[in-house]
């Protein structure tokens, strides 16, 4: 799960590529937690480039969307592809996230 | 005579004088006499198994003289460790506080020692093989209801939290539904067993699907972290009707095949647990004579970071088509047989459950 982030004034913008599941756990919150903590008020995730989520996957993204909402962070979710837009458009989640492309 | 062997020993006069030494000392052990004024033995339990751990998980041993069975009862379902009869006989007394305290020991090293995930997993996968519905079960099910059943489970070595179950609703409606926890491990097989348990005694008090997931959501959204959740399938098949009436959180789409031509259920949904204002309904479609409803984990479909996969979304349905209108074998046979051929590995658990109305 290569993860790659940019910071600019106050927005942040994440790339996930090729997997996300079970074993990036750990590493997804400590990357989102040092993120958050830079007070930024929007976070984009780019997900162009990830092949394949799994529920673990999903549920890192909602947790992700908790801790935003809760401190008012704007989060969307961009360009999700294949597999991993299926799995979006299957479990609802156009309806409880922002899904950009 | 303790002191002996047994290392540090405090004593107390009774269960108040107990919890008042118990805020300077911590034993591994504590030998109880349940007869005792002001709190009894059974009562200092009780107000001991409400504490804070470490202390609540101290082993206690309890020493009585009465015969009552309602006592020894009351004491078991406390978690004590042991019972001894007075008149206590020292032999006795001293291999009962050995034993127990080889035991806490042993318990010890365990959970802090890499193994516990061993154990966990072994654990957890016995406990999901219980759950399975048995042969006889489901022969008396398709007799009853006219319905032939085919079903396959493969679990994988993780462990990946698949379940499926049939349960009668009344003479002429059945419910089936196939699930699967996004946790790992004990806790996932733990809470497997506790929705297994709804359906089975409750599901046939609500009037639909629909409703029993609403339930089921809101019981699950309690229970479960932020990013844990359920994906299922339920429907009622009503068998006089001839239609399925189902609801459905974020599985891959069910297939109902007739004669080579198959419709395609839609069964996205918010999965459980994630959302507690979520909303379910419920879908009904005809579940005539000679039609195959056709269930599965979403390990069938999902390439999960492999090259190769076996089936898309698509291609699946495709195949089952094929395989209907070739009318040698089963829908659920021919997509084995496929399966078994091709020698793919699959990750997670895989679920098939086919349903015929005879």
């Amino acid at each position: 799960m290569p993860i790659s982030e940019t910071v600019k004034n106050d927005s942040a913008e994440m790339e996930i590529s090729g997997r996300l599941g079970f074993s990036d756990s750990s590493e997804f919150r400590k990357r989102l937690n040092d993120l958050l903590a830079r007070n930024v008020k929007s976070l984009s995730i780019d997900l162009a480039r990830l092949d394949f989520m799994d529920s673990a996957g999903l549920g890192m993204l909602m947790v992700a969307n908790t801790e935003c909402r809760s401190r008012e962070v704007a989060l969307s979710l961009c360009n999700p592809q294949g597999e991993v837009k299926l799995l979006l458009q299957m479990t609802k989640s156009y309806d409880r996230f922002k899904i950009i492309g | 005579m303790l002191a002996h062997g047994a290392g540090e020993v405090v004593c107390a006069v009774n269960g108040v004088d107990a919890f008042k030494k118990l805020e300077t000392f911590s034993p591994d052990l504590i030998l109880l006499d349940i007869e005792m004024p002001e709190m009894d033995g059974l009562e200092f339990c009780e107000k001991l198994r409400r504490v804070e751990a470490p202390l609540r998980d101290v082993s206690v041993v309890v020493m009585t003289g009465l015969e009552k069975m309602d006592d020894r009862v009351r004491a078991l379902h406390l978690g004590i460790s042991g019972l001894m009869h007075k008149p206590i006989q020292e032999p006795q007394l001293l291999q009962n506080v050995h034993l127990c305290l080889q035991k806490r020991h042993l318990m010890k090293k365990l959970l802090e020692s890499p193994l516990i995930q061993e154990a966990d997993l072994d654990l957890a996968k016995q406990m999901q093989s219980l759950l399975l519905p048995d042969e006889a079960m489901l022969q008396d099910y398709s007799q009853r209801y006219h319905m032939g059943i085919q079903h396959l489970y493969r679990p994988s070595e993780a462990m990946g939290g698949d379940y499926w179950m049939m349960q009668p609703i009344n003479n002429h409606i059945v419910a089936v539904c196939v699930a699967d926890f996004s946790g790992h491990g004990v806790m996932a097989a733990i809470n497997t067993f506790r929705l297994h348990t709804f359906l089975k005694e409750y599901a046939k008090y609500y009037a639909s699907p629909a409703e029993v997931l609403k339930e089921l959501n809101g019981n699950l959204h309690r229970m479960l972290p932020t990013g844990e959740y359920l994906t299922c399938f339920l429907g009622f098949i009503d068998m006089q009707r001839n239609i399925l009436q189902y609801a459905a959180a974020a599985v891959p789409p069910a297939v109902i095949v007739q004669n080579g031509k198959f419709s395609i259920l839609d069964c996205s949904g918010e999965p459980l647990g994630a959302y507690d204002d979520a909303v379910y309904h419920n879908h009904e479609v005809p579940f005539v004579t000679n039609s195959t409803l056709f269930l599965y984990s979403d390990a069938l479909v999902e390439r999960n970071g492999q090259d190769k996969i076996l089936f898309t979304a698509t291609s699946l349905l495709e195949h089952i088509g094929k395989i209907s209108l070739n009318n040698k074998r089963t829908v659920c046979d021919g997509i084995i047989a496929d399966i078994d051929q091709s020698g793919h590995h699959f990750d997670d658990d895989l679920t098939l459950l086919c349903l015929s109305h005879q």
